[in-house]
């Protein structure tokens, strides 16, 4: 008031500022029916970015408009890891406008890129990154790219390290693969700024990361400011930004990727990526399928051995004990895997039916059906029946399957399972399938089965019944991702055939 | 002045000539999204004058309230920077409005027009409300009505304008 040159007594402000309080507003805008207003008044007070903003976009804000934030202030809460934030911010995964595929089949050295190879002949790579043999075979001919070292002068895949990073080679780049083999300088912002950040900055300019993943197992680092851990090292693939259709369907990203690959020996736990590295809030099931390949891996590789001899100081009873005590955190394991396999079950996506040509009508029966490995003198191979208490019994298995030739393409809308009606129910405890058009299954697109809970794993079980939302066919592959046997008393399909169109 | 009488709503006009005060003319200006509805509102009540909508408009809007005080006085708001405002509003009262920007950024994520930020940013086409009015806020959107935040409130400590936070 003072600044305004006029007098108001105190009385007459406290009035003022209460009929202006967030409150009395939307009181007034709730009774006044005033939607415009109503809209506007939103939370009525300060401070809400620090549930609505992402750590990375809040750093950034800090970056750009700190010196004047303090000089208001504002307290700043990155200041002096902001830069180190913002600059790992050109890691965050974004939509991809194509789908990823995987060049490279070895678990160690393999990456995926965007299937956006059109008009490029070359792949890229500096010294520190050269492609093993294996690998110049795959890209020269699979991919139709040549491996080189030297600047093709035309638009290539680059594929190179952090370490002797060229920034000068972006210009000809339309893909990037940069291997950042050691995070550790993130915990230090000066040898950050020295070492990572310059290669950081320079893609985060031209290039959106549309794929991460850890390529060997690692340490994993809470950096000041950053919201999630970040491993020591990463592989991530970058699109230059003019590829970024407008108008295309972006693809969520996938983190873990169905197409990575699950290391040989399972002893170190991958680490996983989703949370803050990706838009979305939560891992798709595709992710959560992989996840659950990763995590069995390193189930499947025996831990914890027992080291005893006649010789030993220890007795023989105190070290079962030790392994006892050691395999606590292997049922802690299987504990969270069938968490994640219900909630899987449950989540299962409701695809919105698609239209209907006919009626649904059961497809499976007297169809043949083909196992991974049979149990005993169990055939491997016959036809889809009902029969108590099991049509068919897979050996005990890794991942063991069952893959049923519908004989002709179909549009699938339902699959009812009835579990084995006798005993060992719960070995179906992690049920997924998948529709393929070829007689191998693609297991790592599978979906989980719905229904999949007590119900269904007890004696005289009720049926598991999914929808499958009238997704196109030729082949239904049941499986499980387990070390189990699969056995079930009948598998009953609904769907319609695809009737091809008459050329004109 | 002349100015400001030439914009002035005549509802407005008509109902500034009752109390004995000196008339006044307060602009409260900022940023988008910072408070300036709150805060014109507030010195309006604090003033008993009306609050006049958006500067240099010749319509009301639905910003203009108070309409029936009986006032010398009138606040109007605006998003203009500070070398539009400081000539025009010379002799008169300027409030710069200052809000936390990580707060403005959340403040006007849910009215930020996505779609024609996708289609004239084909690049970001994957961005979210939150993530693109903090690109605004930090390098400026011209077509949006948003400067980059530093600038446009560097501009008004740059001219030492009374500020409200």
């Amino acid at each position: 008031m003072a600044f305004l040159g006029v007098e108001r007594d105190r009385d007459h402000l406290l009035r003022s500022i209460e009929r202006q309080s967030f409150d009395s507003a939307k009181r007034r805008a709730l009774a006044s029916e005033d939607t415009k207003a109503d809209h506007l008044l939103r939370q009525g007070k300060a401070g809400c970015y620090r549930q609505e903003l992402s750590i990375a976009l809040r750093s950034r804000v800090e970056q750009a408009c700190g010196v004047l934030m303090q000089r208001y202030g504002y307290e700043l809460d990155f200041a002096q890891d902001a830069a180190v934030v913002a600059a790992l911010d050109a890691l965050r995964v974004v939509p991809s406008p194509v789908p990823l595929l995987r060049v490279g089949s070895a678990p160690e050295a393999y990456c995926l890129i965007p299937e956006d190879l059109d008009g490029l002949s070359h792949w890229l790579a500096t010294p520190c990154s050269q492609p093993e043999q294996p690998l110049r075979e795959e890209l020269r001919q699979v991919h139709g790219l040549e491996p080189t070292d030297v600047d093709p002068g035309q638009p290539c895949v680059l594929h190179l390290s952090s370490n002797g990073f060229r920034p000068e080679l972006l210009a000809q780049a339309r893909i990037v693969v940069l291997e950042l083999p050691d995070l550790l300088p993130a915990l230090e912002p000066e040898a950050f700024e020295r070492q990572l950040a310059p290669a950081l900055r320079a893609l985060s300019e031209s290039f959106r990361c549309v794929h991460l993943r850890c390529p060997r197992p690692g340490l994993s680092l809470a950096v000041p400011g950053l919201d999630r851990p970040l491993p020591s090292c990463l592989q991530a693939t970058f699109l230059r930004r003019e590829r970024f259709a407008n108008d295309a369907d972006h693809l969520p990203p996938l983190l873990p990727h169905p197409l990575e690959l699950v290391p040989a020996t399972g002893a170190h736990p991958q680490m996983l990526l989703h949370g803050g590295w990706s838009p979305a809030a939560q891992p798709t099931d595709a992710s959560r399928l992989k996840e659950l390949e990763f995590r069995i891996s390193i189930l499947r590789t025996p831990r914890v051995q027992v080291h005893w001899s006649p010789k030993s100081p220890r007795s023989m009873s105190a070290e079962l004990a030790r392994v006892r005590r050691a395999r606590r955190g292997d049922q802690a394991l299987i504990a969270w895997l069938f968490q994640q396999c219900r909630h899987l079950s449950e989540a299962a996506v409701e695809c919105s039916p698609a239209e209907l040509p006919a009626e649904p009508i059961e497809i499976a029966a007297g169809k043949p059906f083909r196992l991974k490995a049979a149990y005993g003198q169990f055939p491997d191979e016959g036809v889809v029946r009902a029969k108590a208490p099991f049509f068919f019994h897979t050996a005990i298995v890794s991942r063991p399957w069952i893959t049923v030739d519908l004989q002709g393409e179909f549009l699938l809308h339902r699959l009812v399972l009835e579990n084995r009606s006798d005993m060992c129910f719960e070995r179906a405890r992690f049920l997924f399938y998948v529709v393929h058009d070829r007689p191998t299954a693609p297991l790592e697109q599978g979906r989980p089965l719905k229904g999949i809970g007590e119900p269904f794993l007890m004696a005289s079980p009720q049926p598991s019944e999914t929808d499958l939302g009238g997704v196109r066919g030729r082949f239904l592959t049941l499986f499980s991702p387990d070390i189990t046997a699969l056995h079930f008393r009948d598998l009953r399909l609904y769907g319609t055939p695809v009737v091809s169109e008459c050329p004109q | 002045m002349a100015t400001l009488a030439a914009e002035e709503p005549d509802a407005v006009k008509s109902k500034a000539c009752y109390a004995d005060e000196s008339p006044l003319t307060v602009l409260v200006v900022g940023y988008p999204k910072s408070g300036n509805t709150w805060t014109s509102r507030l010195v309006a009540e604090a003033l008993g004058c009306p609050v006049g909508g958006f500067w240099q408009k010749s319509s009301l809007g639905w910003d203009a309230v108070g309409l029936e005080r009986n006032s010398p006085h009138v606040v109007f708001k605006s998003h203009h920077p500070a070398d539009q405002v400081l000539v025009p509003m010379a002799g008169h009262k300027v409030l710069h409005v200052v809000r936390d920007p990580r707060d403005v950024a959340c403040s006007g994520a849910p009215f930020f027009p996505l779609d024609r930020f996708h289609s004239t940013h084909p690049d970001r086409a994957y961005v979210d409300g939150h993530e693109a009015m903090v690109c605004a806020l930090v390098e400026g959107a011209a077509g949006y009505s948003l400067p980059a935040w530093f600038a446009y409130n560097q501009g008004f400590v740059d001219r030492d304008v009374h500020q409200i936070r």
